[in-house]
């Protein structure tokens, strides 16, 4: 969790939508639209570990990928810094992206299998002009940083381990010196004992180079170990966003509940019963109207399916987007 | 011994064991790349020591020594003009070998920078690019390479221009595939999030991964290629007499099978035994350099 948390937000995200498809030439490839992300507002504060969880499929690692602009967005603006980054192009979005990096969840197919660990950390900064020297100075110091050796630079990331690779692929990221990481399920890939230990290197990284994160998971307990704030995505909107311990301890969405019911255990700490939701979530193609969960949720009535609740502040810090909630 | 086998293995020999090395060892103790290999080998000595090997011009004519069978003194026998066919055997190999080679790299060559633009673009770019490459495709190869020297004319260089442009669709075909796979990946995505532009995204990350199936695909090309080049020659339409081919050397001994056969077999078994020598060496290239087979 992130220690010296500013009110300031360092990229503010405003109703930003990213869709697939509704390109071509006859109406029924333009009427195919897949709503990924469709209509994101969000505050990321500098210095905070902001978490966001989600079933499969629910936008969360869209959202993250358009962030660094690996998607365009269709509509929207992403402010990092008060640059607007969802419609910058070349040079300028280059120049953006260096302050913003990412990790990726699968760290078998994160890092080019025929470069030698050296190259692959040194990447950003041969690409960035570095002189030679330098970057090697800068690269042997990031390998102890994540906690490797020295030796292992002229290796290939065949020859390590999951954990290690994960580690490999932090070092490549901080290389570049970011203000902002984006870590898309960086320890679902990885055994449990190893979790631990790269989720405690990002507190310890946040701590020491002040690093403001996008921690996306669906990882429950995970994401409350490291979060400072929680968001919560259904079919590609915000449901609900609140400081980590008001949202574990008290979720006003249906879809919250639900979602922290199913955290095993729980039902013997909290003594709630598990909710167990009917149905699969419906067709980013197709969203319902109205309310996006109201095809599962069971506080469902007849105003959910007409207005589409917006996400509003139902206790001070504590956002949420529910008809009912209050 | 039962100890030393469980001890965990020392990590620092893992630092030189590096894929290429790896490979290497591998390629080795692989039969047909080994046979292939060295039939390859043998071939390629032959003919650039052709002349240690044979003191005879292979264009000088003799009016005395006709279809002689072979003996001594010309150890493939002559031709109709008197020519020693072991000189014209070796030089002519030096042709057909390196004319194959040159066709299937400028083939890869421009196969694969095709390949790599129309599968890292995409779009409407790439969907033009690709439709290009398969129109050229839906040509039979050797009828394409005919029209292509029936409009340059014929000779070598044109001959191999003409391979050459049928073997482009085949890489970019291969190339497109596998850079639309690899772009894909996360390592990509890193890259681009670095700072990384296209070109070189595609010099340093994607041509290096889809290298060694262009590899695989150029062995196993090279073969058909010397066989094509070898078929121009037959027909006349590649090199011109007196220069020795082996394509145009069988066409000169076809005439005379039952006259003289040493014409005709000494060409045909060079030109199989180079063909079955670059075949041999695709197939165990292709077992070493395929990454799903594990360490």
């Amino acid at each position: 969790m992130g220690k010296h948390v500013s009110e300031d937000a360092l990229v503010s995200i405003r109703d930003l939508k990213v869709h697939y498809g509704g390109k071509g030439v006859l109406a029924s490839q333009r009427a195919d639209v897949v709503r990924a992300v469709d209509g994101v507002t969000l505050d990321i504060r500098r210095g905070e570990t902001l978490g966001l969880v989600g079933e499969s499929g629910c936008g969360k690692s869209t959202l993250g990928r358009a962030l660094m602009r690996l998607e365009d967005p269709r509509e929207g603006s992403i402010l990092f810094e008060g640059e607007d980054l969802a419609k910058a192009r070349g040079q300028k979005l280059r120049d953006l992206r260096k302050d913003m990096q990412v990790i990726f969840q699968d760290p078998m197919s994160s890092l080019d299998p025929r470069m030698k660990i050296r190259r692959i950390i040194a990447e950003g900064l041969v690409i960035g002009g570095v002189p030679k020297a330098e970057r090697d100075a800068r690269v042997e110091e990031l390998i102890e940083i994540v906690g490797l050796r020295r030796e292992h630079l002229d290796r290939y990331p065949h020859e390590f381990s999951g954990g290690q690779r994960q580690r490999i692929g932090i070092a490549r990221a901080l290389a570049m010196r970011p203000k902002f990481v984006v870590a898309d399920e960086p320890v679902s890939a990885l055994d449990v004992s190893i979790q631990s230990q790269v989720l405690n290197l990002l507190s310890d990284l946040q701590d020491s180079f002040g690093l403001t994160y996008l921690f996306i998971a669906h990882d429950l307990s995970v994401v409350e170990y490291i979060s400072d704030r929680v968001g919560v995505m259904y079919l590609g909107r915000l449901v609900e966003l609140a400081d980590t311990a008001d949202l574990y301890a008290n979720p006003l969405m249906p879809y919250t509940q639900a979602l922290l019911s199913a955290i095993p255990d729980r039902e013997a700490e909290t003594g709630e019963a598990r909710i167990i939701l009917q149905g699969d979530v419906p067709s980013p193609r197709n969203p319902p109207s109205g309310c996006p969960f109201r095809t599962r949720c069971w506080r469902a009535e007849a105003a959910c399916a007409e207005t589409r609740p917006e996400l509003r502040e139902i206790r001070p810090r504590h956002w949420a987007a529910c008809h009912f909630a209050e | 011994m039962a100890i030393a086998e469980t001890l965990p293995a020392d990590d620092s020999g893992l630092a030189a064991k590096t894929p290429l090395t790896v490979s290497v060892l591998r390629a080795f103790r692989h039969r047909s790349l080994a046979a292939g290999t060295l039939i390859c080998v043998v071939l390629a000595a032959l003919v650039i020591c052709a002349p240690l090997l044979t003191g005879f011009d292979p264009a000088k004519q003799s009016a005395m020594e006709t279809f002689q069978a072979p003996s001594l003194a010309h150890p493939m026998g002559t031709d109709a003009f008197g020519r020693d066919m072991m000189a014209r055997v070796l030089y002519g190999g030096r042709v057909t070998m390196l004319a194959s080679l040159a066709v299937v790299v400028m083939g890869a060559i421009a196969g694969t920078i095709l390949g790599l633009v129309a599968g890292y673009a995409g779009g409407a770019a790439g969907f033009a690019i690709m439709r290009l490459v398969d129109l050229l495709l839906a040509f039979p190869g050797i009828l394409l390479a005919l029209a292509i020297t029936a409009i340059l004319g014929p000779g070598l260089v044109n001959g191999i221009i003409a391979i050459s442009i049928i073997l482009v669709p085949v890489y970019a075909r291969l190339v497109e595939g596998a850079t639309r796979e690899i772009r894909s990946l996360p390592f990509v995505d890193a890259a681009i999030v670095l700072g990384a532009g296209p070109i070189r995204v595609m010099a340093t990350h994607i041509l290096p991964n889809v290298m060694s199936s262009v590899i695989v695909m150029t062995t196993t090309w090279l073969g058909v290629a010397a066989l094509w080049i070898t078929a121009l020659g037959f027909i006349g339409l590649g090199v011109q007499p007196p220069q020795p081919e082996w394509g145009a050397i069988l066409n000169d001994g076809q005439m005379f099978l039952t006259l003289a056969w040493w014409m005709t077999v000494f060409p045909g078994v060079f030109l199989s035994l180079f063909i079955i020598g670059v075949n041999l060496m695709g197939d165990g290239l292709r077992d070493v350099l395929d990454p799903t087979i594990a360490d």
